[in-house]
């Protein structure tokens, strides 16, 4: 009996164990991608394949080895329409691939711009993140960090949420703090030595508190410091500055300031009560923050106070900068201030220990972007950032916060950190920018970019411009940096983009009419807010600026027309009326140009034209309008020869004025 | 006797892989189902929503954004702001900063966001419109040629997003 009972468990046992196996089996023969590959051949067939194609189809892995990219991806075992363009509306994974022109999914793979694990070959596993694989398919939002491998960081128009990172990273000084190689370090605070001079004590508490209160634009972020640390950290800063002179009273006309004010453009850098520039600090409630003795002395000489400041040397006489101080002090006060705030703020930093205060700007790393006298620059205090998009996992602190599996990720710990720099722990140092969604997704797409991942060079290609390097020279150069021309005009890549690119302007435009203008500036588009400031500008000054700009910011497409021009009588009355009907009539062109106040906003006004630009600059740029400034609205009409002439002749000959 | 056991044996053993094959067999088809499920639904890759931790303990995570947009309107949208909104206005209001000048020199702009309007046009005739100017079209000279500037393909992606500008409830453009 018992030898029948053992051979019936034996038996099934075995039979047990002969099922798992063939279960086991069958499981193997079953990849979880297979289901994807029989519905995509139904669709197949519904897309009425042909016999063939269907017949075709084999069940199985599909791989792809980028050698140049170190990259194998198996995506398409289960992605595969991304190639097909009969799939565009097909549900995902089969979806065509929006770009498949310019990145092949034979040259590039997907992990090396979609990030994810290429290997895999389940949802779970390929998407991620899983244990030991931490890398997920990037968020959308954050994917143009992956453009930076191949195209470098200064793609303004293919990947503008990469370069609006880059740009802010730059701009809020973020290098201070952290390095990372192969860029320089630079303070982007201004210096706060003799700060006593310059600013108001109970100001510089509430500054330290609530910088955006002030001026909400401003780039020092919020420390999230207590009342007394931050009154420690101002008896600190005053405690080394030397005592004010009191004796120079400021002594203005109101009335002469504000028209002064306005002649000299302020609002084009200063935004006042929401309206003007951002290049300068809000100045809408100057009067609560500086002294009027530094106002006097930093607008006379901006740049013996801050070398590097981006405020232009005027040339001001001290009348006009009496004027000015005294409009300022007069009209920009900050209202809702009351009486006892400041004299509470006094107080505490009366009561304010320079010890500690000492101790916490060097704990906070204020030298970061500040010079500060008798503060040690202790170099970046913060981590270094230069393969931080490859970072692994476990490298990084989620401290109080547990956030699900499949969040933990880097760039979510970016993104979260950057959204709210003390979520992990309350103890870090790194302050709080405030910024905006889009602000924090365009920084974290940046941070990912930054990898140390080394790609095959036959895969490198530099989009956009990268940072120019050019330095006007010589006595040239002075004048530009004295009156800070390259912060709203651009030459040869390098300077802003508020005003005209001067990379040609001595092609553009004639001798005379640049020399009355660098003396009496006024807006050539009649819709301009910002026009150039009047700058007290030398004669000999002008001179050179002009032989500079004849000699070096030349284009000789435009200069070899010279003897066509020459041969094209732009005198001739029928040029000059056939001209005038192109205008009008052919072309329309005041549809965006104005002549004697008529027409249009969008372009410059013409009706100086005749005076302003050189006929070569007309003929060329009426031939090419796209040569200088590719994203230029006007539209290319693809003009005949004689209808250039035409057009040049109508638009050289004088016009009656407004 | 024995014959009849291994029968048995045999019938049991036989259901029993048929069984397992059949729950293997729903497992895959339930994954199908679920990844339907992930395509039709807002198609998104990124991580699942944020846990139910108060706000300060928790992650925080990039959002999707929906645009009510289809790609091809929304590369419409950033041409048909640089190019066209300076005087067709950001909604198609006929109200962009140049409207005012071409209002004087006789001739608004056409106003896009106006749909009884807007339907008696062919999407061939604005893309006419578009690539050789209004004066070949035999309408006002002030509408330049945009075929030297826009190729077929943007011409197409500005359509796509003109055509939202007049669907009631749609104001994107704003």
């Amino acid at each position: 009996m018992i030898d029948n009972k053992m051979r019936w468990t034996f038996v099934v046992a075995s039979l047990l164990l002969l099922v798992f196996f063939a279960w086991q089996i069958r499981k193997e023969y079953n990849p979880p991608y297979l289901s994807y590959q029989r519905a995509f051949k139904e669709l197949l067939v519904k897309e009425t394949a042909g016999e063939e194609e269907i017949q075709g189809f084999k069940v199985g892995v599909r791989q792809r080895w980028i050698d140049g990219l170190n990259r194998v991806d198996r995506c398409e075992t289960c992605h595969l329409g991304i190639e097909d363009p009969r799939f565009a509306d097909a549900p995902q994974p089969f979806t065509t691939h929006p770009d498949p022109d310019t990145h092949s999914a034979e040259r590039f793979g997907c992990t090396v711009c979609h990030g994810g694990q290429g290997l895999a070959t389940s949802l779970e596993d390929s998407h991620g993140p899983v244990e030991n694989w931490h890398n997920a398919i990037y968020h959308e939002n954050l994917m143009e960090n992956s453009c930076s491998l191949c195209h470098g960081d200064f793609i303004q128009d293919q990947a503008p949420v990469l370069a609006k990172g880059h740009e802010m990273f730059n701009a809020f000084g973020c290098r201070g703090c952290h390095k990372v190689k192969g860029t320089r370090r630079v303070k982007t605070g201004p210096p706060l030595t003799r700060l006593g001079e310059k600013v108001k004590k109970d100001w510089l508490h509430r500054w330290l508190m609530d910088s955006e209160g002030y001026f909400r634009e401003t780039k020092m972020p919020d420390f999230r410091l207590a009342n007394q640390e931050a009154a420690d950290m101002v008896a600190f800063l005053f405690s080394r500055s030397k005592p004010v002179d009191v004796a120079d009273e400021i002594t203005g006309s109101y009335e002469r300031g504000k028209r002064l004010f306005g002649e000299f453009r302020c609002l084009s850098c200063h935004m006042v009560e929401g309206k003007g520039g951002d290049i300068g600090p809000d100045l809408t409630m100057a009067s609560s923050k500086l002294r009027p003795q530094w106002l006097y002395r930093w607008i006379k000489t901006p740049q013996s106070v801050w070398p590097e400041t981006r405020m232009p040397e005027y040339g001001l006489l001290p009348q006009q900068v009496g004027d000015i101080v005294t409009f300022i002090e007069e009209e920009y006060i900050d209202f809702e201030l009351e009486e006892e705030q400041i004299i509470e703020d006094l107080k505490l930093v009366t009561a304010g220990d320079p010890i500690k205060g000492k101790e916490l700007i060097t704990t906070y790393g204020c030298t970061g972007c500040h010079d500060i006298e008798g503060v040690e620059d202790r170099g970046e205090i913060g981590p270094e950032l230069t393969t931080i998009g490859d970072i692994h996992i476990s490298r990084l602190d989620f401290g109080e916060i547990h956030g699900a599996p499949e969040n933990r990720t880097v760039p979510n710990w970016l993104y979260s950190k950057l959204t709210n720099p003390k979520l992990f722990k309350k103890e870090l140092k790194m302050p709080d920018y405030h910024f905006s969604e889009l602000e924090v997704e365009a920084m974290t797409t940046y941070l990912l970019s930054l990898r140390g991942e080394e790609i095959s060079s036959s895969y490198i290609l530099p989009l956009g411009e990268p940072p120019s390097d050019y330095v006007p020279q010589g006595e040239f150069g002075r004048i530009v940096r004295k009156y800070r021309c390259l912060i709203c005009h651009k030459i040869n890549g390098k300077g802003g983009e508020m005003a005209a690119d001067l990379s040609q302007e001595g092609s553009r435009v004639q001798e005379v009419w640049l020399k009355d203008f660098m003396r009496t500036p006024y807006a050539i588009r009649p819709i301009l807010v910002e026009r150039m400031a009047r700058f007290n500008i030398s004669d000999a000054e002008i001179e050179t600026i002009n032989a500079y700009f004849r000699s070096t910011l030349v284009d000789d497409r435009v200069e070899g027309l010279s003897d066509a021009i020459e041969k094209m009588k732009l005198n001739d009355p029928d040029k000059v009326t056939s001209g005038k009907d192109l205008y009008y009539e052919r072309y329309a062109c005041h549809a965006c140009h104005q002549i004697g106040g008529e027409g249009g906003t969008i372009g410059p006004d013409l009706t100086e034209a005749g005076e302003r630009l050189r006929p070569e600059w007309i003929a060329y740029y009426l031939r090419d309008p796209k040569a200088f400034v590719m994203r230029s609205v006007e539209p290319v009409y693809k003009l005949a020869e004689k209808e250039i002439e035409d057009l040049t002749a109508f638009l050289m000959h004088p016009k009656e004025k407004k | 006797m024995v014959s009849r056991k291994r029968i048995l044996i045999l019938g049991g053993v036989f259901l029993f892989s048929a069984l397992m094959m059949l729950v293997s067999n729903h497992q895959v088809l339930s994954a199908v189902e679920d990844e339907e499920q992930l395509a039709t639904g807002p198609g998104d890759l990124s991580p699942a929503p944020a846990d139910e931790h108060p706000p300060a303990k928790a992650l925080l995570l990039p959002r999707k954004r929906v645009s009510p947009l289809t790609r091809e309107a929304r590369k419409g949208k950033a041409l048909y702001e640089y190019y066209c909104a300076l005087c067709h206005g950001l909604s198609g209001d006929a109200d962009g900063f140049n409207a005012y000048g071409l209002r004087t020199l006789g001739t608004p702009p056409a106003k896009h966001s106006d749909p009884s309007y807007m339907l008696t046009l062919s999407d061939t005739y604005i893309g006419d419109v578009i690539r050789v100017g209004g004066r070949e079209n035999g309408r006002s000279p002030l509408m330049p040629p945009w075929g030297g500037v826009l190729n077929d393909d943007e011409i197409t992606d500005l359509i796509s997003f003109l055509r939202t500008l007049a669907q009631p409830g749609s104001k994107v453009g704003s």
